[in-house]
């Protein structure tokens, strides 16, 4: 939704006459206003500086850095902030400042700065941009972007201009791998987003998260997989949208978060007085087939899921103990450990390795050390005086074996008559079953089968405008889906948008709707 | 009644000019208005010409511009006139031709002060 602005400011920005306000706000030392350590209990003190909140390593909330305020050295700033077309997904939003050295303020030590930044003009360092304008005698500005350097901030000494680019913290979704199997049986996507951000150390007050409406079955992110990657197809599965906002706050959207208000009512009537330019798209945004494939996980029931081959013996010394691990060909769900009594799980033991001598198997005592989603490691203590070979093991549990692939294909026929076919495919493992990938691939033929229905639009600035945002443009209704801003002297403060037209459509709500009236039933 | 460059008086120019300096950009709309957005202040450019100067009138503008150069600081620059007046501003200062049309012992020469409002 637009962020919120006073009546004056909507006022000034569209006057003909406008004074653009700014403002860039650089961490450069990286440091932070709680304290630079993370509260631990028996070490820190309460009342100390140690924060609560942000864990250590966590991916950072904006707010937490202490930045210098470069606003009178910038020359120019340009962002961008958008969702990811057609099917949704994760989306990062990026940022550049061109800013001012003449006076050498930002010249890095190693090329002769002497200035109180000198060593610290790095990557990776924090920094916000807000707009607005200048009226009633002050700066007005709304919060624009929140991000981190991305590259070393470019100079050189005959241009006495630093440009300075980076990325919104989405960015660290693409270096950070899960250090530890996640593994989860009937959730929502909502539910499992939340997961994986708390597994990044972020704070529930970092995140907003719909609950989303797939309910994902059996998943499992193996450890290794990288964030970025789990978390655009639990996104693209939804047909929903995860993205830093405005202020650096994550968000996730469900398919369902523009359906109800205020995103379905318009947000700002465009008058023909803002936009500078409207330009048509070419058809590569054109859908009009739309095939799915999943591999489908099902829960099995409990089953033997391991047997030790034969003349796979191994030995336990005799009061001592041994450690093996067991590899499973599936992810397990439940495991049922081995006794020597068990009629599912057991094992026997014997004093050769054959297992013709003597049974040895009330002396092994058997221990779960760590159950992993496709291995186990079990410690098997011998109390006897003599060695032990454990000649027999079975294992038995529930298992999430793929049970065959999934296959939906969907296409408009009067978009294939009339524009040839346009075909659009979805690999994605968190798609279940045949009625979500056919609702998925309605929706995307009813957004992207027709021409008409995108538009780029050049305007005057809006700095409140954010996606998402429902406008009404030329007599229709369209959704914002991407906003590239530009601040610059040469060309003014505008703004590219990329809209998705849209009929607004109300749906049928328990207790509020009438059976037979006009509300429509959710995808 | 005084041109103080730097806290220091220096001549009076021959022909003095005064022009705006403002950052814009313009955008005509689809509804054929013609928009503006205004970057920063507007800021003030002075021009000061001077003919058959003597050499230690413009030695004295030349150490303020030397100072300036060697300690990159603007400088402030007001006038006291009559009906011309400047209120105490800082700027920044290009001498950059001497012309000499007059040698001989005294080396009279010409040449153009520029003051940019910082």
């Amino acid at each position: 939704m637009v962020q919120s602005v006073s009546s004056a400011f909507t006022a000034e920005e569209r006057d003909t006459v406008r004074s653009i306000a700014h403002s860039l706000q650089v961490s450069w030392k990286k440091d932070t206003n709680i304290g630079n350590r993370t509260f631990t209990i028996g070490v820190s003190l309460i009342g100390g500086n140690d924060g609560i909140g942000i864990n250590p390593g966590a991916i950072g909330g904006a707010s937490i850095y202490n930045y210098f305020d470069e606003s009178e050295y910038v020359m120019s700033l340009a962002w961008e902030h958008g969702l990811k077309m057609p099917a949704g997904g994760l989306t990062k939003a990026m940022a550049e400042a061109e800013i001012d050295n003449t006076s050498g303020r930002f010249t890095p030590r190693y090329m002769g700065g002497n200035s109180e930044l000198f060593t610290s003009v790095l990557p990776s360092r924090p920094f916000m941009i807000s707009a607005g304008f200048e009226f009633e005698g002050i700066d007005q500005t709304v919060p624009e972007f929140a991000g981190v350097g991305t590259r070393q901030p470019r100079t050189d000494a005959r241009s006495k201009r630093l440009l300075f680019q980076g990325a919104d913290y989405v960015d660290f979704f693409q270096n950070r791998y899960l250090d530890q199997e996640i593994m989860f049986t009937a959730q929502f996507t909502g539910q499992v987003i939340e997961t994986l951000f708390q597994s990044l150390g972020m704070s529930t007050s970092q995140y907003e998260v719909d609950q989303g409406i797939n309910i994902i079955p059996f998943g499992l992110f193996e450890k290794g997989t990288r964030f970025d990657g789990i978390i655009d197809d639990l996104a693209q599965a939804e047909y929903g949208h995860v993205f830093q906002d405005e202020t650096g706050k994550f968000k996730f959207w469900d398919r369902q978060h523009w359906d109800t208000a205020p995103y379905n009512s318009v947000q700002r009537l465009l008058l023909t007085g803002q936009v500078i330019n409207a330009e048509a798209p070419d058809t590569d945004h054109l859908i009009n087939v739309v095939e799915v494939n999943a591999p489908i996980r099902q829960k099995q029931p409990a089953q033997t899921i391991f047997n030790l081959p034969p003349l796979s013996s191994f030995n336990v010394p005799s009061n001592s103990f041994t450690e093996q691990f067991f590899e499973f060909q599936d992810p397990v769900l439940a495991l049922t450990d081995p006794t020597s009594s068990g009629t599912v799980s057991y094992f026997v033991a014997n004093s050769l390795a054959d297992g013709t001598g003597t049974d040895v198997t009330a002396s092994i005592t058997v221990k779960n050390v760590g159950t992993f989603a496709k291995s186990v490691k079990y410690r098997f203590q011998n109390n006897s005086a003599s060695t032990a070979y454990i000649t027999q093991l079975v294992l038995s549990g529930r298992v999430a074996k793929q049970v065959g692939d999934l296959y939906y294909r969907e296409k408009d026929d009067s978009s294939v008559t009339a524009y040839q076919e346009h075909p659009y495919k979805i690999d994605n493992p968190y798609i279940q079953n045949a009625s979500w990938a056919a609702s998925l691939s309605r929706m995307l033929l009813n957004d992207f089968s027709d021409i008409e229905n995108l538009q780029k639009l050049t305007i005057r600035a809006i700095p409140e405008l954010q996606n998402g945002d429902l406008i009404s443009w030329q007599g229709r209704y369209w959704r914002v889906y991407n906003i590239r801003s530009k601040l610059d002297p040469d060309v003014g403060f505008v703004q590219d948008i990329m809209v998705l037209q849209r009929t607004i459509t109300t749906y049928f709500r328990i207790g509020m709707s009438t059976i037979g009236g006009s509300d429509k039933i959710a995808p | 009644m005084a041109y103080i460059l730097d806290g220091t008086e220096i001549r009076a120019p021959h022909e003095l000019s005064e022009k705006n300096d403002s950052q814009y950009a313009q955008n005509r709309t689809l509804d054929g208005q013609v928009n503006r957005d205004y970057f920063g202040d507007n800021k003030r450019v002075w021009r000061l010409q001077y003919k058959t100067t003597n050499a230690t009138d413009y030695a004295v503008i030349r150490a303020i511009y030397n100072s300036y150069l060697s300690n990159a600081i603007a400088k402030s620059w007001s006038v006291t006139e009559p009906n011309y007046t400047i209120s105490a501003t800082t700027v920044h200062i290009d001498l950059i031709e001497r012309g000499f049309n007059v040698k001989g012992e005294d080396y009279l020469s010409n040449f153009d002060l520029i003051l940019t409002e910082a």
